[in-house]
């Protein structure tokens, strides 16, 4: 088997890789920017639940989240009396990884915020802008913007983590070349591997200059 | 909860005896990556004519790649590559799993350590080596007594959250039959089908072993902090954000 016949049968299944990277992203963006404000919100208690998760996700492997979540969820929703052990094996896959995914963005995008001077906000509100449109229109674009190569790395970081997912039986490119690899008996697995790793570092590549691009972009508008 | 603690009390202690494995493969790697990366990262920076883009391209390919996709073409790839080296005689078999573990997170640790030296040698800026150098240091003097540290001091941050990801991807040696903190946890836990305490007992170990290796990074980051330097706090403005953001990470 060349590596082009089998990069034709791994290709239909990079969609899935890449909704589970990416739905991990935009729901780990969201509960990172939570995690954030609880950090730096007043109130002690959020802070240290907040600090707590973020070391407990840290601190873990990826594989191990993935398991908890496969196998430990369905138990604790058995207790409320939900079952939910019938679930796609996708979805558990994209609940773990966008815990793995909160917990660090939170620790990007809190810096970020910081790093946006308090002068601004003040500023915004002398003009007339309220709070609010103060945050969404000034504050958060420059966050975003100081933020974005870190966003371009967890991104990158998120395609190679959802490659665990076949552990669970996830079809995904690297799912679907453990079954090739055992409907050729094991004859061909060095040039499988080589065309998912191609796959995969074709990926990150293009994640990585897209990152760059808007980062360029981003920034003429800012200055 | 269903939970059997008694069974997450034994097993947490067989979980534990796969440390040693873990810290050895962390250990190598360490050795091995931070010279390697060191001489990388200056291929990478004076722009050697051959060499620099080769080893971009290298260090490219393993960070852009999963874990577990390298991890299988060293541990399929290499048996054939040892035989076609040394010949039909040569048992491979007999190489312990626990090598390709070696090699793999080595070649790993080089390319995530070279971007950190980069990083901490390009804050120190050329004129210390100029200035080093004029006093009568040679090279690898100047190197070694006056660049180095200050170079260690800016990158430490970044060392420590590589290293802290190099111990999680750790975690995926178990495919190699190499008997780490995983691996034993799983065993054990499967012999019983209790996979959830099998786990959790995991989930608690790494904890403990990662926030051990946090703090001894505290630690040397507390000692090495005598070397910071005006030109080293005053970097570039974006590697000054782009240093706290990676240190968060």
């Amino acid at each position: 088997m060349k590596i082009t016949d089998i990069l034709i049968k791994l290709i239909p299944f990079i969609p899935r890789t890449l909704l589970m990277a990416g739905a991990s992203l935009g729901l780990g963006l969201v509960f990172g920017s939570l995690l954030a404000a609880m950090k730096l919100s007043r109130f002690v208690v959020l802070k240290k639940i907040a600090e707590i998760f973020t070391t407990f996700v840290r601190c873990t492997p990826t594989m191990v989240l993935l398991f908890l979540c496969y196998y430990g969820l369905p138990l604790l929703f058995a207790h409320i009396g939900i079952d939910i052990s019938g679930g796609s094996k996708t979805g558990f896959s994209i609940t773990a990884l966008t815990i793995f995914a909160s917990g660090i963005l939170s620790e990007i995008i809190r810096p970020a915020y910081l790093s946006v001077p308090k002068g601004q906000l003040e500023a915004a509100m002398t003009v007339g802008l309220t709070k609010f449109q103060a945050m969404t229109h000034i504050i958060i674009p420059q966050t975003i913007f100081v933020a974005l190569p870190n966003i371009g790395n967890m991104a990158i970081s998120l395609v190679q983590e959802s490659s665990l997912a076949y552990l669970i039986g996830v079809i995904d490119v690297m799912g679907q070349a453990k079954v090739i690899n055992s409907i050729s008996s094991g004859l061909h697995i060095i040039p499988i591997y080589f065309a998912v790793s191609i796959i995969c570092w074709l990926i990150s590549l293009a994640i990585g200059r897209g990152i760059d691009v808007w980062t360029f972009r981003a920034g003429k508008v800012l200055r | 909860m269903d939970l059997d603690l008694e069974f997450l009390w034994t097993n947490l202690g067989e979980a534990v005896r796969g440390i040693p494995t873990t810290l050895a493969i962390i250990g190598v790697a360490m050795a091995i990556g931070i010279p390697l990366a060191f001489f990388i990262a200056l291929a990478r920076l004076n722009h050697i004519k051959v060499l620099s883009p080769i080893l971009t391209l290298i260090i490219s390919f393993l960070r852009g790649t999963p874990m577990m996709v390298q991890i299988f073409l060293v541990y399929n790839g290499m048996p054939l590559l040892l035989k076609a080296v040394t010949g039909p005689d040569f048992d491979v078999y007999s190489v312990p799993p626990i090598l390709y573990a070696f090699l793999v997170f080595a070649l790993n640790a080089s390319a995530a350590y070279s971007e950190m030296w980069k990083a901490g040698l390009s804050s120190v800026g050329p004129r210390q080596l100029e200035a080093a150098q004029t006093v009568g240091l040679s090279g690898p003097q100047a190197y070694w007594h006056i660049i180095i540290p200050q170079a260690v001091n800016v990158s430490l941050p970044s060392f420590c959250s590589s290293t802290l990801t190099m111990l999680k991807n750790t975690s995926l040696v178990f495919v190699m039959t190499v008997m780490d903190i995983t691996a034993r946890a799983k065993v054990a836990a499967g012999l019983e089908y209790k996979y959830v305490e099998g786990y959790l007992d995991m989930f608690l170990v790494y904890l403990v072993v990662c926030s051990l290796i946090e703090l001894a990074f505290k630690l040397i980051e507390k000692k090495m902090r005598r070397y910071q330097t005006d030109s080293a706090k005053n970097g570039k403005a974006g590697s000054g954000q782009a240093g706290k953001v990676k240190a968060a990470v």
